[in-house]
């Protein structure tokens, strides 16, 4: 079960330079990784070309199931959604709704779950995040660390293969970067996803992460 | 040379709205397309290549291509020319714009506030444009997050792309909203509006050749539209047209031309080697422009040519002869009115063509009145003229007005032809009369017994009017020592037909002056029939018509008159002879095969 | 004397009046001293910035209590527009505080709103540049410039007003470790220049340079001391063991 990046160059329109030059990666399902460096060095835009928002000029991203290799280009961004989860650095771009209910209770509709497996499966993730009771508050009424937790069990309430997260640490605070810290043991163990995690925050990668994928400031690997 | 990225803003704000109104008020293909050259120039010379200019347009490109195909579908070779307008003045404003692409908007605003624009505004504007890439940016996350929750937007209806849309918008307001905040405290906190007024560290000033650029630019643009309105410079005149010719004055030395123009210029005769001014009127109030000018100076008996325009614009040449002396023939041509406008018009065109082959020397043509049927339509004048030619802008054409002519009195009649002003006083130009060689002739206007005419003046000083009519007439005729007196009018004397009064009030005011003054001959029509009387006291009555409408007068198998000699029902053109010793009439059909003929010594 | 002094401080949002965000609160700050304040988020710290620079009450809706003191003088009521001349505030996210398109128009922001000769504020716009390390940056738009240097930036464009106190808002959080130096060293010339500076950070190594810090906790100060004091002893500072 592997994630990989095969020789991925990608250039913006007006841009001098790629940003990502033949970057090729692994990830595999069992580990959370994470992908660091510096700020501009294309972490963020190597997320974005993983999971198909971005289309490289060059190279291609596949994933590795039980059912043979899947090319992400030959996927729409609904069906890779399903496959990989993506939670990005501001929750807020990812909230579409006007409780937490209906926020954990779109996507599974998209999915086409049935009444039953979407009420289980949404009182599952809240609890997992600690936010049974929150189900009629307005999403962006949340504090900062709430809003990501809400983003977190809704991604993953789809039940991915894998997760991406865009700099998850940025405003949290000691403790609740432990705690996320743990969320993410807690997920590869019991949902078995692959975790990618991109930060520039060393200690904590050096803390949760058991491979790491250092990006350099000009687009390398 | 000078490079726009080193004019001043607000010299680059005046120069393009000094381009985009002339763009917008001039409406002349060659004005604008040379107006887009200068564009392109200005851009080129200041620093745009070409290659970025043409960039710039390819997004209208397409649009102006749809723009010409439909406007040619619809419009025709007009629609072309109207597209083509439409997509110049497009593409100047567009590339206008360019050259305010030379600069940053911050120099922009700070130009306005120092023209004293609120700095509120230069700081929402700012803001907005600071941040319109940071929401796009913000946007496009949020539709991409709504997506990978499982939302496909390839191949869904509109509907559920609408639905997306709207629950897209709920985290980009409050993305905006809370932007919005933060910035509103971030300028708190930096003291905005801690005082009334700001200063600013940065400051425009305008240069020599800002200066120079914003006098040139608006100037020579005010000098564009104005030559693009036609205020200034030569502006190219419809050919004139409809062409008439008549007298005012004497036949033998002068000649008096009337034509249809537009109205934008003064209007001149150029004959025998000379300009002679016209003056202008405008019928009714339609954009009708009628021009009349009188050729002096001529010699009698000479054919002379001629045309008419405004000094660069003319039309093609015509010609006219001067009064001969000895012999000679005019034509009289009764009521041209239709049934069925262009068809009859046409119809009698061919008949006037006919008649003018057979007789080239007319010296004259009288039309005997109803040439049109609504009396202000201005397309029936114009087309009687236009079917006319080439006669009518070789041979004076003296009229009389019939009851088609008027509306109580015969105005729009009285601005389309131009004739003599020697009438009585309250009725000049209805009633008038001229000489030709040994030929009186005199022009009543019948239809001042009409009863609208009678009520509208009131009995009383309608008795009046037409007792100084009369007293004209007799003196008019009578101080004429010509051989022969003829008389023409509109309705007759001695008709077909007793259906009103007006005939009656004719053989009561006139016909006894006609008979003391030794009339020979009176022309008439109206009631749609050739018709000749017998000698009535000495005075012989020609009724005709020249034109395609029957008579609801009188239809064979009516009883008639017994002064009625000869009575046909066909159309007819009548010329006359006009001698020595004798006064001749002959009427012809519109094949030219003769019908009457008559003759006094 | 303590150039900031609050005292009995007690604050609670407008939409939710019950929670005390602060609870009659008293502290004090030292002129010239850099001041950290550490806590979990959650207990008030960034309110409390928020009242030192009349942020709230001023844009924030709220019911606030007690007294504020700068220099010995009542400043609670004052506006923030007039507030930020004593006290600068610098926001936690660097995109959100840009206010101009260039580098050197944001440093004359402020100044201009202050109506000050154009020449002044060249001069001030100038001189600031160089004791950050910025000038190379003068032109620049904010698309061109990272996190870091757009967080000195805001610092400069708040020291442009000459307060004495500058206030941060965990201005460090989005920023790399690169962008963290900048920062920190801009933060150090504040101190040179005599500013007294109070931030709020998560992470107390990052401010290892600094005075004094100050743990909240639910709306209160837990405790308070020097860096050195602190450390060696507490099990409230064991929270903050990474």
């Amino acid at each position: 079960m592997i994630l990989s990046v095969d020789n991925v160059t990608y250039k913006y329109k007006n841009a001098k330079a790629p940003v990502l030059e033949d970057v090729s990666a692994v990830f595999s399902k069992g580990d959370i990784s994470a992908v660091t460096g510096p700020n501009g060095s294309g972490k963020t835009t190597l997320a974005k070309v993983i999971m198909g928002i971005l289309k490289p000029q060059e190279g291609r991203v596949t994933i590795s199931s039980g059912d043979g290799v899947t090319d992400i280009s030959s996927l729409s961004l609904a069906e890779t959604g399903r496959k990989i989860g993506y939670v990005m650095q501001d929750p807020a771009r990812q909230m579409f709704s006007t409780t937490v209910r209906e926020e954990m209770e779109y996507g599974l509709r998209n999915m086409g779950l049935d009444e039953k497996e979407t009420e289980a499966r949404k009182k599952r993730f809240l609890s997992y995040f600690d936010m049974e009771g929150y189900e009629e508050t307005f999403p962006f009424s949340l504090s900062q660390g709430e809003k990501q937790r809400l983003v977190l069990a809704a991604v993953l309430a789809m039940e991915p293969e894998w997760l991406i997260l865009d700099e998850p640490t940025a405003s949290l605070d000691v403790r609740r970067k432990r705690m996320l810290g743990e969320y993410l043991l807690k997920i590869k163990n019991d949902l078995g996803s692959g975790i990618i995690i991109i930060s520039h925050d060393a200690s904590f990668v050096r803390r949760y992460a058991q491979a790491e994928i250092k990006m350099t400031g000009d687009g390398h690997v | 040379m000078y490079r726009l990225s080193g004019l001043d803003p607000r010299t680059k704000i005046i120069m393009v709205i000094a381009i985009s109104t002339g763009a917008m008020t001039v409406a002349n293909i060659l004005y604008l397309s040379g107006l887009f050259a200068a564009t392109v120039v200005i851009l080129a010379a200041g620093g745009v290549s070409l290659g970025r200019q043409l960039y710039q347009v390819r997004g209208i490109l397409g649009m102006i291509g749809f723009l010409f195909v439909l406007q040619w579908i619809f419009g025709g070779m007009d629609g072309l020319v109207l597209a083509a307008m439409l997509s110049v003045r497009l593409l100047i404003i567009v590339m206008s714009a360019l050259i305010l692409l030379t600069g940053e908007p911050r120099d922009y605003l700070l130009g306005m506030t120092q023209w004293k624009m609120p700095y509120e505004i230069a700081f929402m504007v700012m803001t907005g444009l600071h941040f319109f890439p940071i929401l796009k940016e913000e946007a496009l996350d949020i539709y991409y997050s709504i997506q990978l929750r499982g939302t496909e937007m390839k191949k869904t209806s509109l509907k559920k792309k609408l639905k997306t849309y709207l629950k897209i918008s709920l985290p980009i307001l409050a993305g905006a909203m809370e932007r919005a905040k933060d910035t509103s405290v971030a300028m708190e906190a930096r003291c905005f509006r801690l005082m009334p007024q700001r200063t600013y560290m940065r400051r425009l000033r305008l240069k020599a050749r800002d200066i120079c650029v914003m006098i040139i630019v608006p100037a020579a643009v005010t000098v564009f539209i104005l030559g693009g309105c036609g205020k200034i410079g030569y502006q190219a005149i419809e050919k004139p047209d409809q062409i008439m010719l008549s007298w005012t004055g004497d036949p033998a030395g002068t000649q008096t031309v009337s034509w249809h123009g537009d109205s934008r210029y003064d209007g001149i005769v150029e004959c025998n080697g000379k300009d002679f001014d016209a003056s202008v009127k405008q019928v009714l109030n339609d954009g009708y422009y009628r021009y009349s000018a009188e050729i002096t100076g001529l010699k009698a008996g000479k054919t002379y040519k001629y045309r008419v325009g405004d000094g660069r614009t003319w039309s093609s040449y015509h010609s006219f002869t001067t009064e001969k002396s000895g012999n000679f023939e005019f034509m009289y041509m009764g009521d041209i009115q239709y049934e069925l406008m262009d068809r009859d018009y046409k119809k009698w065109g061919r008949m006037a063509d006919l008649a003018y082959e057979k007789n080239p020397d007319t010296a004259f043509i009288l039309l005997g009145g109803d040439m049109v049927e609504n009396n202000a339509a201005l397309d029936e004048y114009g087309t009687v003229i236009k079917y006319g030619q080439p006669m009518f802008s070789s041979v004076s054409v003296m009229p009389t007005p019939g009851n088609h002519e008027t509306s109580i009195a015969p105005y729009t009649y009285e601005k389309i032809f131009s004739l003599p002003l020697n009438g009585p006083d309250s009725v000049k130009e209805e009633v008038y009369s001229f000489d030709y060689g040994d030929c009186h002739i005199v022009s009543l206007n019948s239809n001042l017994f009409l009863p609208e005419r009678i009520n509208d003046m009131g009995t009383e000083k309608w008795k009046a009017m037409m007792e100084k009519v009369n007293e004209w007439l007799e003196k008019d005729l009578s101080e004429s020592d010509a051989k022969w007196k003829v008389v023409f009018m509109h309705q007759p004397p001695y008709p077909v037909e007793e259906d009103c009064d007006v005939y009656g009030l004719i053989r009561e005011n006139w016909v006894p002056v006609f008979e003391k003054e030794g009339v020979d001959l009176v022309f008439c029509g109206h009631q749609h029939v050739y018709m000749r009387t017998k000698n009535i006291d000495g005075i012989t009555y020609i009724m005709a018509r020249s034109g395609e409408k029957y008579s609801r007068y009188y239809k064979s198998g009516d009883t008639v008159p017994d002064y009625v000699k000869v009575l046909k029902e066909t159309n007819s053109y009548e010329m006359i002879y006009v001698k020595k010793k004798s006064l001749e009439v002959r009427a012809f059909d519109a094949s030219g095969k003769q019908i009457d003929s008559w003759e006094k010594q | 004397m303590h150039i900031i002094e609050g005292k009995n401080l007690t604050f609670s949002y407008e939409d939710k009046p019950e929670r005390h965000v602060i609870r009659n609160m008293s502290f004090g700050v030292e002129e010239g001293s850099i001041t950290v304040l550490l806590g979990l988020s959650g207990c008030g710290k960034s309110t409390l910035c928020q009242i030192i620079c009349g942020i709230i009450p001023g844009c924030i809706g709220g019911e606030l209590e007690g007294e504020l003191y700068f220099r010995g003088e009542d400043i609670t009521d004052m506006k923030v527009n007039e507030r930020a001349l004593k006290t600068g505030y610098v926001m936690q996210d660097p995109d959100r505080q840009m206010i101009a398109t260039t580098v050197e128009d944001e440093l004359a922001f402020g100044p201009e709103n202050l109506c000050m000769d154009p020449a002044e504020i060249r001069e001030k716009a100038d001189s600031i540049m160089k004791m950050l390390n910025i000038t190379h940056l003068a032109g620049r738009t904010p698309g061109q410039l990272s996190g870091g240097e757009k967080q000195v930036v805001a610092i400069g464009a708040i020291l442009a007003l000459d307060p004495e106190v500058i206030v941060m808002d965990e201005p460090m959080s989005h920023l790399d470790s690169l962008g963290r130096e900048l920062v920190c060293s801009a933060v150090k010339e504040l101190k040179k220049a005599g500013k007294t500076v109070i931030i709020v950070e998560q992470d107390y190594e990052i401010v290892d340079f600094a005075d004094k810090w100050m743990i909240m906790e639910e709306g209160v100060i837990k405790k308070e001391g020097t860096p050195a004091a602190m450390i060696s002893g507490g099990p409230c500072f064991d929270t903050f063991c990474r």
